[in-house]
């Protein structure tokens, strides 16, 4: 299942994320800084498949859109209301996920059921 | 966690398009995305809130996949850490990025088989794109070539220091006649050889020149004398070798 690989390993995948200095946590614990530039195989018409250069082994992306997360653990847990919150699941196991924002902080909980199991970022 | 929006130049394996460097990173600009966003996001990896609908049929694919995803984090039997479940969070709080852009799963986004570039996608996602062959170089840090000369410089000058204080320091003093410094070094003058003790122990620290004025009126003995060790009836004991000690006899 791709999503289910692709969020177990996104900070692992080398085609979608590479460590850069955070900008905003430094002073927080279990800070990390993500810089997500895309994966190549959204350049589109494709590099990949032009064989007029053969001896070339790099594709070069100039200006390309990126996204820089910086992640944290907060050091005040915040409070939830249930308009924060989403329940998806079965009746076999569900999930729940509370996200909060300010301007650009997002903070979140997540609970999976049958055991319970909060954590926070 | 904070969300900031930023350009670069990113270099790409074109073997396993794997990302190799990212450069020219531009200024940080926060990016505001609010919670109906995200989850607006989720709904579409999750299906309906439960809260609000029915529950999921557990034979669908959203059902599925919620289930290894709270399996996951409460089976005990795989050991997952706490640390685990935050890279959980994080990377379903991050995934809505990369899939809803206008290039992935947005609603004029281009097929992976075109040839063409799509028009009408925001000017940001337009960019250009070239192929190059790369070199691999090894890049040293400056840090290193100083802290290198730094440690050579200073053990070539504790050489140089060393070698210069050396040549100050009074070496033992010697003739060229080498039987007469030892024994100049060893004669210890007592009362009944006290002429040739004497005489040889004052010149300890005379030269060779002194050492010829010195000794030119006297009468040198010079003899060796052979100790041959003494055999013994096994055959195959140790044979002692002879010694041979050079005495002196000073005769005025």
């Amino acid at each position: 299942m791709y999503v289910d690989e692709l969020y177990r390993n996104l900070f692992k995948n080398v085609q979608m994320a590479t460590p850069s200095p955070p900008v905003l946590c430094n002073s927080y614990d279990e800070c990390s800084s993500y810089l997500f530039p895309g994966p190549a195989s959204l350049i589109i018409p494709t590099p990949v498949y032009i064989s007029n250069f053969s001896d070339a082994d790099a594709i070069q992306v100039y200006g390309s859109a990126s996204v820089q997360i910086d992640y944290w653990k907060p050091n005040v847990s915040d409070q939830w209301s249930s308009a924060d919150c989403r329940i998806w699941g079965s009746n076999e196991s569900a999930i729940q996920i509370c996200i909060g924002s300010q301007d650009y902080l997002i903070s979140g909980t997540f609970t999976a059921f049958v055991q319970f199991i909060n954590i926070e970022v | 966690m904070a969300i900031f929006r930023r350009t670069s130049d990113v270099v790409y394996s074109r073997l396993n398009l794997s990302i190799i460097s990212v450069s020219n990173i531009s200024a940080p600009v926060p990016y505001n995305i609010t919670p109906s966003d995200f989850f607006a996001a989720l709904e579409n990896f999750f299906g309906g809130d439960i809260a609000t609908g029915a529950y999921f049929d557990p034979v669908t694919a959203n059902a599925v996949f919620l289930g290894i995803l709270s399996s996951a984090l409460t089976d005990s039997s795989i050991g997952l850490a706490v640390s685990d479940g935050l890279g959980i969070l994080r990377g379903l709080l991050t995934l809505p990025l990369i899939f809803f852009q206008p290039t992935w799963l947005g609603s004029n986004a281009p097929g992976y088989n075109d040839t063409t570039v799509t028009a009408g996608l925001p000017p940001d996602v337009y960019i250009s794109v070239s192929l190059s062959q790369s070199h691999i170089h090894v890049l040293i840090p400056r840090w290193t070539i100083i802290l290198y000369i730094s440690t050579l410089l200073t053990i070539y000058i504790c050489c140089v220091v060393c070698l210069s204080t050396s040549l100050f320091i009074q070496p033992p003093h010697t003739t060229s006649y080498e039987i007469f410094d030892f024994a100049s070094m060893v004669c210890v003058p007592t009362a009944a050889d006290a002429s040739a003790a004497q005489l040889l122990s004052g010149l300890r620290t005379k030269g060779s020149v002194v050492l010829r004025k010195e000794l030119k009126n006297e009468a040198i003995f010079i003899r060796d004398i052979t100790l041959r060790g003494q055999a013994t009836a096994a055959p195959d004991a140790e044979q002692h070798e002879p010694v041979t000690v050079t005495g002196i006899t000073v005769r005025k």
